[in-house]
């Protein structure tokens, strides 16, 4: 839970929910996955370009505030970096999921931790990074040829 | 009426508006159930001492209940899981007993999945084919097309007696009629019906009615099947074991007569004693008032969402409506407004209400539902409006 009152961290969600950040499909994606969530009709579009083989993502989609949220705030985490910061950020936001996030990590984990209070809309929040775990495994596969 | 719920009385800020997914449970129900487990606890049909006796007496006598509140008799009460079990129970069951490949099974379009997938898992193994009668434009059965659509290879018609996601009660006793003319069975999902309406299987002619507990002021995890004697007689077992046999050698066993022939292993015997006290408070109360009272709430809802540009209702109220009210938000995501309600301690659902079919045919993935019940009164439907509108201020 962040520091502060409650009412900000909702606000901070909100607010990625009404100005999502990376919002779009970029021109020249090298990757993509999308995924729905069938119970709420929620669907994102999560996009990765690649330049000088580091990547940056962007998503698309529609869905509640959670799910769009947790998409904005994850491509805010992974813009230009290389894939193993793309798997420990997935690796992150597991343990983080499963555990909340301990008092010295960044803000955007600590919102994402905020977001376990809705454990019947987890799914909301899990469908982008259902997503990234899709296009790093292609992007895995890549590197080892 | 809130008194007589312990959870709403003890927490008066509490607004419940989700009754079509599970009722509050009144006092004498939580009452019987503790005593129950206090004092009377025993398997039944089995010891031969006073307290299994007791307990298998008390349990009987639950099942004697549900039968005069339906207008079955006994041995026509198999007490299920709730709904859910009642209806793989007949669709497997009775599925082995008629279906061929060919054969129709005919729903309609507006059923809870519950009423869907195990018709399509009986359908599958036999080879038979599922088909799903339309609804009009006012979100009413289509009986023009089922006139159509139910032929002499229809061997099962089942529909829900009301739609648990529009409110809407379905005309049962036409649809009846029609699977009659060509001796289809019947099975009508209870689940809204039997917590409204007072049930006459008899007079219905329906073949199975399938109910349960926890939607209708009873217990979770019981549940009502009726079957017609005759049927149940000619069904093989759904599941084995203790109970359920009259004779089991190591070559094969016999089964015991109904209902216990449905009722494999330990039942839940505090849920049928419990449900028993719950079909008490039922007997208590007017129910043609209650469901009058239900409608009037859901006539104030609608008529204050006329406010709202953004929201889109999908049902006209009419006799045939018990004041569920489903609608979906331009702008809100239904998540998203039942969240703002809760943090106003407002409980409503959100989400395909298990009737994704449905949710194709009004054009919208996922809706928002408040369904009001006796325990809700005007103020709860103003608190909803209420939180509605900061919502919108919210999201907009
Ligand atoms: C119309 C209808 N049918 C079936 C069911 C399933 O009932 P249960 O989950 O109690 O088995 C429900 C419950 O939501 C329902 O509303």
């Amino acid at each position: 839970m962040p520091a502060g009152p409650q009412a900000d961290w909702k606000e901070l969600i909100l607010d990625h929910y009404k100005n999502p950040r990376f919002f779009g499909e970029p021109t020249g994606w090298r990757w993509d996955a999308e995924e729905h969530n069938r119970t709420c009709g929620d669907h994102v579009h999560v996009y990765l370009s690649q330049a000088d083989g580091l990547a940056s993502l962007m998503f698309t989609g529609a869905g509640c505030s959670l799910c769009i949220a947790s998409s904005s705030l994850m491509c805010s985490l992974l813009q230009n970096v290389d894939l193993e910061t793309s798997r420990s950020t997935l690796g992150q936001f597991q343990r983080v999921w499963d555990q909340g996030a301990p008092n010295e990590a960044a803000e955007t984990w600590q919102l994402i931790a905020a977001l376990r209070q809705y454990p019947v809309r987890s799914r909301c929040v899990r469908l982008p990074w259902q997503a990234l775990q899709k296009i790093t495994e292609v992007w895995a596969g890549e590197s080892l040829v | 009426m809130k008194e007589l719920f312990p959870l709403l009385a003890g927490d008066p800020e509490l607004v419940y508006l989700d009754t079509a997914a599970t009722s509050q449970k009144p006092k004498s129900v939580i009452e019987r159930l503790e005593r129950y487990y206090r004092t009377e606890n025993a398997n039944v049909h089995r010891g031969v001492y006073e307290l299994s006796e007791h307990a298998t007496r008390a349990f009987e006598e639950a099942r004697r209940s549900v039968a005069r509140w339906i207008n079955a008799s006994d041995k026509e009460v198999i007490f299920t899981r709730g709904t859910t079990e009642a209806i793989n129970l007949v669709a497997s069951s009775a599925g082995h007993l008629r279906l061929s490949p060919g054969d129709e099974i005919l729903l309609t379009v507006a059923e809870h999945h519950s009423n869907i997938v195990p018709w399509q898992i009986a359908a599958q193994r036999a080879g038979a084919k599922v088909r799903y009668i339309p609804m009009t434009g006012a979100m009413r059965i289509d009986l023009d097309a089922a006139r159509a659509m139910i032929n002499p290879r229809t061997k099962f018609v089942a529909l829900a007696h009301i739609s648990n996601a529009l409110g809407v009660i379905h005309p049962i006793r036409e649809v009846i009629a029609l699977a009659k003319k060509v001796g289809a069975w019947t099975l009508i999902d209870g689940a809204q019906g039997a917590a409204h309406l007072a049930i006459d299987v008899r007079e219905l002619d329906c073949d199975f009615y399938a109910f349960s507990g926890h939607k209708a002021y009873g217990p979770t995890g019981i549940g009502v099947l009726y079957g017609k004697a005759e049927h149940l007689n000619a069904m093989p077992p759904y599941q084995g074991g203790g109970d359920m046999i009259e004779r089991v050698t190591l070559e094969g066993s016999t089964w015991n007569e109904l209902p216990s022939k449905f009722e494999a292993g330990t039942p839940h015997i505090a849920g049928a004693i419990g449900l028993g006290a719950a079909i008490e408070f039922m007997a208590s109360l007017d129910l043609p008032a209650t469901l009058a009272h239900d409608r009037a709430l859901g006539v104030q809802l609608l008529e204050a969402l006329t406010d709202f540009p953004n929201v889109k209702t999908f049902v006209k109220p009419g006799d045939d409506w018990i004041g569920i009210v489903t609608f979906a938000h331009a702008s809100i995501h239904p998540h998203d407004l039942a969240a703002i309600c809760d943090a106003s301690k407002i409980c409503i659902r959100a989400g395909h209400h298990c009737a994704q079919p449905l949710m194709e045919v009004l054009g919208v993935s996922a809706t928002a539902r408040v369904a009001p019940a006796l325990y809700n009164s005007r103020s709860d439907i103003e608190a909803f409006l209420k939180a509605l509108r900061k919502a919108e201020q919210l999201f907009a």
